[in-house]
């Protein structure tokens, strides 16, 4: 398909998707997985008491709390160890994919948008509903979500950028189907024009 | 092998764990699918997933079907046990998370996917 002259796309200003702005994510993500099977250990018995040096004993209340019970019931696992799970899922997305996936893989960086932006928004928001419905407050719980809330702007450079390259692809062809080969990882003609354009 | 398949190969692994951890964790046999003692159904999809990894290294779909596989464990894990399950079936539900997550790490996922190599500068990494 021969592209008609465009304007010609605004340059990057930095690679969105450089290690040097997913290790910090990969690491921040890492710390809470393991205060997540932290929390779970002690979900499931495996230790004693967990360490609260603001609330006391709220961290033992809010994880052994009714609310937890009934999520344990409800997903089959502790709250805590989804938690950690969902936290190894940053990890892993931060660190999957070369320098330049913004271009050969957007659908995974999508995917680690979704799984960083919304879901952490949500987690957020669980810990303080939590937090309040039971009355007791749970420090680590509280570290997670500030970690969940400060990996968001970190994240949503590389994909804002991930959505510019879509976007201008879509602005050049308006062809779902080269949209969404694009999106795949697909090689298209247009994919590789606005790629030159934007990475400069 | 390694480099280029490591995501293949934690799911081999977590496959293996998956049958180990039935004799590891002690699981209470259901009576309606047992097999030396233990649950069969995480026993059989741990065998699939070890023999996924093997066919993946030659052909890519392959993934597919791990994921897929990944997502039965959850499932079956989640409908045949009581809620709080016995700890061999929470440990097969996170497992089969994990199996989910790694399924959409394609291989080689340091390097550009095979359809782009030929339009970029050098095999490794393009310079931006």
């Amino acid at each position: 398909m021969l592209l008609e002259p465009y304007a010609r796309e605004p340059t990057f200003e930095r690679n969105p998707s450089s290690m040097r702005q997913r290790i910090p994510i990969a690491c921040l993500a890492a710390f809470a997985t393991v205060i997540s099977i932290y929390l779970a250990a002690f979900q499931w018995g495996w230790v004693d008491s967990v360490w609260d040096p603001l609330f006391g004993s709220g961290t033992e209340t809010v994880l052994s709390s009714r609310e937890s019970e009934t999520m344990h019931r409800w997903i089959g696992m502790p709250d805590a160890a989804l938690g950690a799970w969902a936290y190894l899922t940053e990890v892993v997305l931060s660190l999957a994919g070369s320098e330049r996936r913004w271009q050969f893989r957007p659908w995974l960086v999508v995917l680690f948008g979704l799984d960083v932006i919304p879901l952490g928004l949500v987690s957020t928001a669980l810990v303080v509903v939590q937090g309040v419905s039971i009355g007791s407050w749970c420090f680590l719980c509280l570290v997670t979500a500030v970690v969940s809330l400060v990996m968001i702007p970190l994240a949503a450079d590389e994909v804002w950028g991930t959505f510019r390259y879509l976007r201008a692809v879509w602005r050049r062809t308006h062809d779902a189907r080269i949209l969404w080969d694009t999106f795949i990882g697909r090689p298209t003609e247009a994919g590789r024009a606005v790629a030159d354009e934007v990475a400069g | 092998m390694i480099r280029r398949f490591w995501p293949r190969l934690v799911e081999g692994a977590l496959g293996v764990w998956l049958v180990a951890s039935q004799w590891v964790l002690g699981a209470p046999a259901d009576p309606a699918a047992e097999v030396l003692g233990v649950d069969a159904v995480p026993v059989v999809l741990g065998v699939m997933l070890v023999a996924l990894m093997l066919v993946s290294f030659r052909y890519r779909r392959a993934q597919a079907a791990i994921l897929a596989t990944g997502a039965l464990v959850v499932l079956l894990s989640w409908l045949l046990h009581p809620r709080p399950g016995p700890p061999s079936a929470e440990n097969a539900i996170i497992v089969g998370l994990v199996v989910c997550l790694f399924a959409l790490v394609p291989n080689e996922p340091g390097l550009p996917p095979v359809r782009w190599r030929p339009y970029v500068r050098t095999p490794r990494e393009p310079p931006l």
